[in-house]
């Protein structure tokens, strides 16, 4: 965000004018403006903010929040305004408008929201599920996911997360954000309060997965029940089989206490803990990592067996294979066994120790996401065009009058479409620009 | 841990790219953003420049100097930029423009998803005749082209980009 100074233009001042309660709907459709693309009015909003100057994030957000309080046809766009990926210095402010501690909103403002839910929206939509029945609650709001994560994991203390999340859950300006604080809460009706929000619609994964050319709607057959082969194939690779002595908890208790506050567990029920590692979703997680998990890494290789630990015994009853694994990787010399304790933030311990399948997700978006990354952008006043294969259009209909031919003019590979009108009809009576003025 | 060094670069660069919304931008990405960004909540705009493409001449507009190169299907040397017109099209709201001749460019926004958008584009002669009426499926931030419309001694060339 820049900090200089822009002046206000007049549709800035009727804007403003309009939140302040002194200009009318109509008053801004005399000027060609609707009230429904305030939401949309970023440009404006930059230059307001340089002129709210020395905070004005928060009064901005003051602005915001009770202007769309007020007006009801903006109710769906809060969520948007939310967004910290869209408009990051709004949030502190917002944040503060909740009552919020301002000792976190450094960890909001900035890049250190975690992304764990990024990964773990992927994990989902792939099969692989999340590593407790939290994180897959949060996912059921997708598209605040984040911001939502950040609220109740770095900003609300555990005792009024209840007290908060009720008082906002009847707001009807930001019903995502909230359908995601209450399944966080763990609030029941939520189809209720909001049917229009389905609570199964990952956004976010399934743009994931279109990218990916993946489908959405059925898991991918990573996991021990839908692909024994493949799961067979990753243990034997990886050496494992029942015959191989599993480490449990009480064979690490260290290292299984850091994994279980990863995973948001009460250790204090080991037996609850031993149902959730074990259960089959945990299984198929497991199977997936352990395909990335260094076998002679030493902080990875109980991670390893833990995981291996889990898996559903369908797959543990595979023969083991007791020479050396052909998917084996070379560990650091000086590698030490450091992580476990260092690693239990929220949500993040986990994750870090399954860096190799961020990365390859990671990498994998990246890939993907690149041509558009660099898309068609709006640059100094005009329009450049990066045509890539996205502009490969779709045909459905074509159609004109007896005496106009409408052709299709093949292009190459990457380029757009052209769609060719043979005017024969207008030969005697072309336009001229210079009648034309 | 050199893996971990992998995974943070790649984060960072998915940070700093700012993709799939779900992600903190630091300010300065954001400050490099495009002055108009594209519209949100449901909106799509459609951007269309009209161009006089004639063989008089070899001259283009410095704006269409990336655009140029796909236009050469149609061999005309000359292209001049008569107008830039920026469309935000919601459901149920059309939207239309007059061009040189006095035709005129209708276009409908009919679906969008997040990969693609539906859009019905009408190009309607002086006399009311309709010149072109399709439906076509444009990629998110895709492109593609109306041409043929006869102007002066060339014709016009439309290329449509629908930004989301």
């Amino acid at each position: 965000m820049s900090t200089e100074t822009s002046p206000l233009q007049p549709r800035d001042i009727q804007w403003l004018r309009h939140l302040d309660g002194l200009a009318e709907p109509h008053e801004l459709a005399a000027l060609g403006m609707r009230t429904e693309d305030l939401a949309t009015e970023l440009d404006f909003f930059d230059r307001l903010r340089s002129h709210l100057q020395p905070e004005p994030t928060d009064c901005l957000a003051e602005a915001i929040l009770e202007r769309l309080e007020r007006v009801d046809t903006l109710s769906g766009t809060l969520g948007s305004l939310l967004r910290p990926s869209e408009t990051p210095d709004l949030v502190p402010g917002v944040l503060r408008r909740l009552g919020l501690d301002e000792p976190a909103l450094p960890i909001v403002r900035g890049a250190l929201i975690d992304e764990s839910t990024f990964v773990l929206g992927v994990f989902q939509r792939l099969g692989l599920p999340a590593p407790s029945a939290t994180l897959r609650n949060l996912l059921s709001a997708p598209e605040q996911v984040d911001l939502t994560e950040a609220i109740l994991e770095t900003c609300v203390p555990d005792a009024s997360r209840t007290e908060i999340g009720r008082a906002h859950l009847a707001a009807p300006d930001s019903p995502e954000l909230w359908v995601g604080i209450s399944s966080e809460l763990g609030l029941p009706d939520q189809a209720t309060l909001f049917p229009e929000i389905p609570t199964e619609s990952p956004a976010l994964a399934d743009t994931i997965l279109h990218k990916l050319g993946l489908p959405q709607a059925k898991p991918l057959p990573l996991g021990p029940t839908d692909a024994p082969d493949l799961s067979a194939d990753v243990l034997r690779a990886l050496g494992f089989s029942d015959e191989q002595p599993k480490l449990g908890p009480s064979e690490t208790p260290e290292l299984f206490t850091a994994i279980a506050s990863d995973l948001g567990l009460d250790i204090s029920n080991q037996a609850m803990v031993a149902r959730e590692l074990r259960a089959p979703p945990v299984g198929e997680l497991a199977d997936g990592v352990l395909g990335n998990l260094s076998k002679a890494d030493p902080t990875t290789a109980h991670v390893r067996e833990l995981l291996q630990d889990t898996l559903p015994s369908n797959s543990s009853a595979l023969p083991r294979a007791n020479e050396p694994a052909p998917l084996l990787f070379e560990a650091p010399a000086n590698a030490e066994p450091k992580e476990a304790a260092e690693l239990r933030s929220p949500f993040s311990g986990t994750l870090r120790r399954l860096g190799p399948a961020l990365a390859m997700a990671a990498a994998a978006l990246l890939s993907v996401f690149w041509p558009e990354i660099w898309g068609t952008a709006e640059t100094q006043g005009h329009f450049t065009y990066e045509l890539t294969a996205a502009n490969r259009v779709e045909i459905e209909e074509l159609s004109a009058d007896s005496d106009t031919i409408v052709s299709v003019i093949p292009s190459e590979e990457d380029a757009p479409t052209i769609i060719f009108i043979d005017m024969a009809a207008e030969e005697d009576e072309i336009p001229s620009p210079a009648v034309e003025g | 841990m050199a893996i971990f060094h992998l995974r943070r670069a790649l984060t960072a660069a998915l940070f700093g790219l700012g993709l799939v919304g779900g992600f903190s931008l630091p300010s300065t990405a954001q400050a490099e953003q495009p002055t108009n960004p594209a519209p949100r909540a449901g909106k799509v705009q459609v951007v269309v420049h009209v161009i006089h493409a004639t063989e008089e001449g070899n001259k283009v507009d410095p704006k269409l100097q990336s655009l140029v190169r796909y236009l050469k299907p149609l061999r005309y040397t000359n292209y001049d930029l008569l107008s830039t017109h920026e469309l935000p099209l919601g459901a149920k709201a059309p939207a239309n423009f007059s061009i040189a001749g006095d035709r005129k460019v209708l276009v409908d926004l009919l679906e969008r998803d997040d990969k693609r958008v539906r859009l019905r584009v009408q190009v309607v002669g002086a006399k009311g005749q309709k010149l072109l009426d399709t439906t076509l499926s444009v990629p998110r931030n895709g492109t593609f082209i109306v041409a043929g419309p006869k102007y002066g001694k060339g014709v016009l060339v439309l290329p449509l980009t629908a930004k989301y």
